[in-house]
This record gives structure tokens, sequence and C-alpha cells, in this order.
């Protein structure tokens, strides 16, 4: 075949500028440190990426949330158990005025001011307050939930955390529920109303009636079971959060590496691959000059 | 007599040998010329003369300057560089679309539109929290630029395409000119019967670059010279000294943007041949105009208007910090498509933290029911008849823009070494090698001094006669 100078040239530059396209490439994966940088690099790498960035922002929320329902499971379980103690000096109380020989009309009406504080610490725990949102209202978080009576103005509403896809967990429980003892769903009474207890002891106090008060003995038992009960749920509830988090924190920490084995570009690889290619254009180059110099021009006189 | 006959031949010689040093010269100085074909003299015998029984040769003489040409493989080069002009604007174009995709910043649209989602889920925790509720706000207004923005960049593209066309129109019209006007030289020079060489040349490189741009068909007259050009089969675009205009008129399309329509336009007649337009870079521009992007943003539409719908259905049931409800979450013009870049955060509750409805029932502050159905949305199979959620339509999308840009990328590379081979046959043919040029130099200069030699010798002999007389 004929060879003109200009086959020459122009395949010299074309080879030329392959090679320094593939150089190109290969300084910009240096340089992001990332293999896929626009989605034709890897079609289907870049979807699996859009979703793993996805599930990272998502497992992120979900971790914070479980640490926030952790927190105020923590704060009503701490409520919960000074119920609790207020309950078992209630009781003693009860015990000691009802049976015991020391007791007598004057010791009942002192104690019938210790009542009152007790049933004011029971009022302060109803109306306890996480942040500036009251816990045992039910959805009804911005106004105190029970009135100096004993009467209760939240409702049964169950604050549902999402802790992880599609998978919800409520976080709170109604006064209505720990303090009357209703039951959430049909809103019957089944167990004990501790504000009625304490009223109901206050007055057998008062009025030196010992059978009354002995009637509390029972009631405070059976209240103390409401409370175990509702700690129970928070227990479980606690449970399941630790559950879900360990969980999620072992997907966050797949997810960053799974996208990293995607995105990241091979370091060591691409330079190396660096510089075979410099290699070889400099080797293009070196011939390129060879081959255009020559000419029978420079050797005819 | 017949020394005359001898000086003659050798001072013929000698043009002769001039003509073809000239035409040497000439191939060295179009060495690079693009289109150039090279030239070379052919000398023929010329007739004999009768002397008594013999037949005398009488030298030479140069018949034409020949260019050596494969029109055939003219032909092939034009049809491979129409496709290639396809593929690569494609590729270049499928370029800058895909980058609209790249989720590179927090403000890209997956990236928004998760964050979104995750404002909701926070909110949940705590719904009478004015800071989160603000916080909500803010992310759906991202994610409204978001949707935004898409619709601008892609209408941008389109917008690019359309004055790109009309550049490249004007090129078109210029090569047309140009070569009408080569048709009358060509005509004219050619009536002495010899070729125009560097004219065809010219009227051949124009063929070229306009086969870059645009499917063409072209047959010449033998018994004129003058080339006949049609566009995408139908359209005629030179004839003889004539050449129609190609237009571009304003059209609307589907969507409502502006687009370019291509007509060619003669004095009698017009017509539009957009749709007709195969090959070339014009093929190229048209098809990411007119069915890449305008499918791409259908596909946008779909997804945010069926997002979009949903929220504002749960919104509007949900109730907000004051009781209030049947409030919309986004505004947006369903009509021609136009929700991807009307989208907004609705009026009613910019700015209104406490109007964001999130709860099922009204004054129950931290009820979030409402919210906790929106953020379900995220991983709904709702679209695409209910097998897609949200993340896999978009998903899918940018993997269809990765994969067909790949696909033109190699297509253009591959194309790419096809129309080299074929250049490289061409040069083959055509090319100038300036070994070969300063050989033939050499060659027609020795002659030059042999056919001075003979003109000295003839010059000798008529002394010679001349002197028979004197002695």
């Amino acid at each position: 075949m004929r060879v003109t100078n200009n086959n020459l040239y122009s395949s010299s530059q074309q080879q030329i500028n392959e090679k320094r396209e593939k150089l190109m490439d290969l300084q910009t994966e240096l340089s992001t440190q990332k293999r896929i940088n626009k989605p034709s690099d890897d079609p289907v790498g870049t979807v699996k990426l859009l979703d793993l960035r996805v599930n990272d922002k998502n497992l992120n929320q979900f971790k914070d949330t479980a640490d926030t329902a952790n927190i105020f499971l923590n704060y009503s379980d701490t409520a919960m158990a000074e119920l609790s103690d207020i309950v078992l000096s209630l009781k003693d109380l009860a015990i000691s005025q009802s049976s015991s020989a020391s007791a007598n009309e004057s010791t009942r009406k002192a104690i019938a001011g210790e009542l009152e504080q007790l049933y004011n610490q029971t009022l302060s725990v109803a109306n306890r307050k996480f942040g500036n949102r009251y816990i045992f209202g039910g959805y009804n978080t911005v106004k105190p939930p029970f009135d100096s009576y004993g009467n209760y103005f939240g409702d049964n509403g169950s604050i549902r955390l999402e802790i992880n896809e599609n998978n919800y967990l409520p976080i709170n429980i109604p006064g209505s529920k720990i303090f009357y003892g209703m039951g959430e769903i049909n809103g019957e009474i089944k167990g004990e109303n501790i504000f009625d207890v304490i009223k109901v002891m206050h007055d057998g106090l008062m009025t030196n009636d010992t059978k009354i008060i002995q009637t509390c003995i029972e009631r405070l038992d059976k209240f103390q079971e409401q409370v175990i009960e509702v700690r129970a749920t928070i227990g479980a509830r606690a449970k399941t959060i630790e559950g879900y988090k360990d969980g999620i924190e072992k997907s966050i920490v797949d997810n960053v590496s799974l996208k990293s084995e995607i995105e990241d570009s091979d370091i060591v690889k691409a330079a190396s691959e660096l510089k075979k290619e410099e290699n070889i254009l400099s080797a293009s180059l070196n011939v390129t000059n060879r081959l255009l110099q020559p000419s029978l021009m420079d050797f005819l006189r | 007599m017949s020394i005359n006959r001898l000086m003659n031949t050798g001072i013929r010689s000698m043009q002769n040998n001039q003509v073809a040093i000239r035409t040497s010269g000439h191939n060295i100085a179009n060495a690079n010329t693009e289109g150039y074909s090279r030239q070379d003299a052919s000398s023929v015998a010329q007739k004999p003369i009768q002397q008594g029984s013999l037949l005398i040769g009488d030298g030479a003489e140069i018949n034409r300057i020949r260019r050596s040409h494969d029109d055939f493989l003219s032909g092939q080069i034009n049809k491979e560089s129409e496709t290639l002009g396809m593929y690569k604007e494609r590729s270049a174009l499928l370029g800058a679309v895909e980058s609209i995709f790249n989720e590179a910043s927090e403000d890209a649209f997956s990236n928004s539109m998760s964050k979104m989602f995750n404002s909701f889920r926070e909110v949940s925790s705590n719904p009478e929290n004015s800071a989160l509720r603000t916080t909500v706000l803010e992310s759906v207004k991202g994610f409204t630029t978001a949707s935004n923005k898409m619709a601008n960049d892609l209408n941008k593209i389109q917008e690019n395409i359309n004055s790109k066309i009309g550049a490249t129109a004007s090129e078109v019209n210029s090569i047309a000119k140009e070569i009408a006007n080569l048709n009358e030289n060509i005509g004219k020079m050619e009536i002495h019967g010899n070729p125009a060489n560097d004219l065809r040349d010219r009227r051949d490189l124009l063929l070229k670059n306009l086969s870059k741009i645009v499917d063409i068909q072209s047959a010449e007259d033998t018994s004129t010279g003058m080339l006949s050009v049609t566009i995408c089969g139908s359209a005629s675009l030179v004839t003889g000294r004539k050449a129609n205009t190609l237009a571009i008129e304003r059209a609307s399309s589907e969507s409502g943007t502006a687009v370019f329509n291509l007509v060619v336009k003669s004095a009698s007649s017009s017509m539009d041949i957009t749709k007709n337009i195969k090959k070339g870079e014009l093929a190229g521009m048209l098809n990411v105009r007119d069915s890449l992007v305008p499918e791409l943003k259908d596909k946008m539409e779909s997804l945010v208007h069926s997002l979009a719908n949903k929220m504002n259905e749960i919104h509007s049931k949900s109730f907000d910090l004051l009781g209030e409800t049947s409030r919309k979450l986004f505004d947006f013009v369903s009509e021609k498509k136009n929700v991807l870049s009307s989208i907004s955060l609705s009026k009613d509750v910019a700015d209104q933290p406490r109007k964001l409805a999130l709860a099922s029932r009204p004054f129950e502050p931290a009820n979030n029911e409402g919210s906790l159905e929106i953020t379900s949305l995220q991983n709904n199979r709702f679209l695409a008849e209910n097998t897609e959620t949200v993340g896999d339509a978009f998903g899918s999308l940018v993997s269809t823009i990765g994969i067909k840009t790949r696909e033109a990328n190699s297509l253009t590379k591959h194309q790419t070494a096809v129309l080299s081979q074929l250049d490289t046959f061409r040069d083959s043919i055509s090319g100038v090698s300036l070994d070969e040029e300063a050989i033939d130099l050499v060659k027609y200069q020795k002659a030059f001094e042999a056919s001075a030699r003979v003109i000295k010798v003839a010059d000798e002999l008529l002394e010679t006669i001349l002197n028979l007389k004197r002695t």
C-alpha cells in the first residue's frame, strides 16, 4: 500500500490522542479517588450507590430515633420507680396506722398530713415532663394531664416511632392506664385509681376508721402490680429497641464498606496503570519522532 | 526542415517537463491541503511524421493533468462520516445529560428526597417542636428546588441544542452556496474538455463536510459536470447553479418549550425535513432534543407528580397544631406536564411551621400519625403500577442514561476507527508523498536538462549545415 506523509501524521496523531485520553481518565480516577465519577462509568454500580446512600441516611435517622426512644423510656421508667417508692411508703403507713398498737387517733391525724405530701408527689410524677412535653398525657403533651383533684385531661393516644423501615414502636403509656388502671382499648376500669386510694386513706385517717385504712392496703398492692406491669412493658420496649439498634449499627457499617467497595478506586492499581500508560505514551512519542523526521528531501543535493 | 522539427521537439520537451515540474511543485505545496488529490501530468507521444517510408516520432505532448481520485471511496467515506457525525454528537450531548443526574451534592434530587423523608421521621418523635417543623419545611423546599432545577437543566439542554441547530443550518447554507458556485465555475472551465481538478477537490471536500452534518445524496451530471445534492432523500439542496436554503422555523413542543424545526426553502416551495433527518450531527441533535430528553422529562414528571399527589393527599387529611385541616403541602401546575418546573412548597404552609399538618386528629399535639404515613411512602411501591418505589424509579432512570451514554461512547469509538481506516485508504490513493515528489523533481529536472541539450545539438547541426557553404 502506498504510504503518504498524511498517513503517518494522522495515524500518529490518533494513536497519541488515544493514549492521552486514557491517561486523562486515570488522572481523574486518582484525583477523585473514585472509580465511578459519572453514571456511564458503571451504570449498575451507580444505581447501587444511589440505594446505599439513601439507606445510609435512613439508617442514621433510625439510629437517632432509637436513641430518642431509649431516653424517653428511661425517663418514664425512672418516674415509675419513684411511683413505686411512693406506694411502698403509703403501704407502710397504712399498715402501721391500721394494725400497730402504737397508732391512735392523734397519730392518724398527724399521718394524714404526711399523706397530703405523698399525694402531691404522686401528682408531680403524673405530670412529669421530658423537656417541655408531658409524658403521661397520651397525645396531649402540652398541658398537664392531671389537675389537683386527680382528674385526667389527657387522652389515650399511643405515640409511635418508626425505629426501622415500616417498624413502629409505641414509646409512651397514657396516664389513664397507669394512674387509673384503665385499659387502653375500651376505657374500662380494670385497676386502681391511686388518687382515689390516697383520698380514701386520708379520710380513713381523719375519721379514725381502721377498717377503711385496711381496705387501702389491698388496693395499694393491686396498684403496685399495675406499676410493675407498666415497668415490664417499658422494659420490653427498651429491649426491642436494643435489638433493632444493634442491627442498625451493624447495617451502617456494612453499608459504608459496600459503598466503598463499589465506589472507591483501587489506588494502587490505578497508580500502576498510570505509570504503565505514561511509559507507553513516552515510547509512542519517541517512535513518532523517529518516524516523522527523515524524508528524501534531506538527502537530495 | 527536419532540424526545425528537432528543435521543436526539444522546445516542446522542455515545456512539457516544466509543466511536470510545476505539477510536482503544486503537489508539494498542497501536501497538507485538506481534501487535495495528488495530480500528475500525463504525456503522450505525438503523432509520428511520415518521411518517405519511415514514420519518425515527433516528441511528446502533455494531454491531461490527472487527479488521483477514487469516487467510490469518497462516497463510502461520506456515508461513514454521516454515521460518525451522528454518534459523536449524540455522545457529546448524552455526556451533558448524564451530568445532570450525577448526585454530586446534597442538593441533588435523590439526596434531597431522602433528606425530606428523614426530616419527617425526625419530627415524628417530637411533632410539637417548632424547630423540627421548620426543618421539615426547609427540606421540603430543598426537594422542590431540586425538582425545579432538574426541569431547568433539561430545558437548557434543549435550548442549547436549538442554538446549535441554528448555527449548523447556517453552515449548511454556506456550504450549499459554495457548491453551487463551484458547479458554475467547473462547468465553465471544463468546456475545453479538461477536468478542473482543484475545483473538484474543493467540491468533494465540501460534500464530505456536509455529510458530517446531515445525510446527503449526490449525483453528477457528466455532461455539464454539475453536482446536484439532496438531503434526507427528499429535499433538493443544490441543483446546478442554484442553492436552496435550510431555514429554521420556531415551533412549540408538547411541553411548551420552543423548538427549532428545519425547513428546506426554495423560491417556490418549502419542505419540513425535521423528522426525515436520519444521519449526521443534526440527527444526533434532534434525537436527543426530541426523543431522549422528552422521555426523561416525562419519567421525572410522572415520578414527582405521583409522589407530590400522595403527600398532598395525606397532608390534606391531617391536622396541624391549630386544629385545621384540608391544606396541601405542595403547589404545582399539572397541565402541560409542568409539575417538575412548577412544584413548590405550598404558600399555605411556607414559613408557618405550625400549619404543617402531621396529626390524624385535631388538638393532639404529639399525634404524629400523618407524619408516619408520609415517611412510609419512601418504601411504598406505588409507582409503575405498584411495582416501584420512588428510589427504584429514579435509579432505573439513572441507569438507563448511564447505559445509553456508555453505548454512544463505544459506538463513536468504533465508528471513528472505521472512518480512520477509510481515510488511510484514501490517503494512499490521493495523498502526496514528499519522497515521491522529490524523486519526480529529480526525474523531470534531468529530462529538462536533457531537452535543453537536444536544442543545443539541433543548433549545432544547423551551424554545421550553414558552414557547409563557406568552406
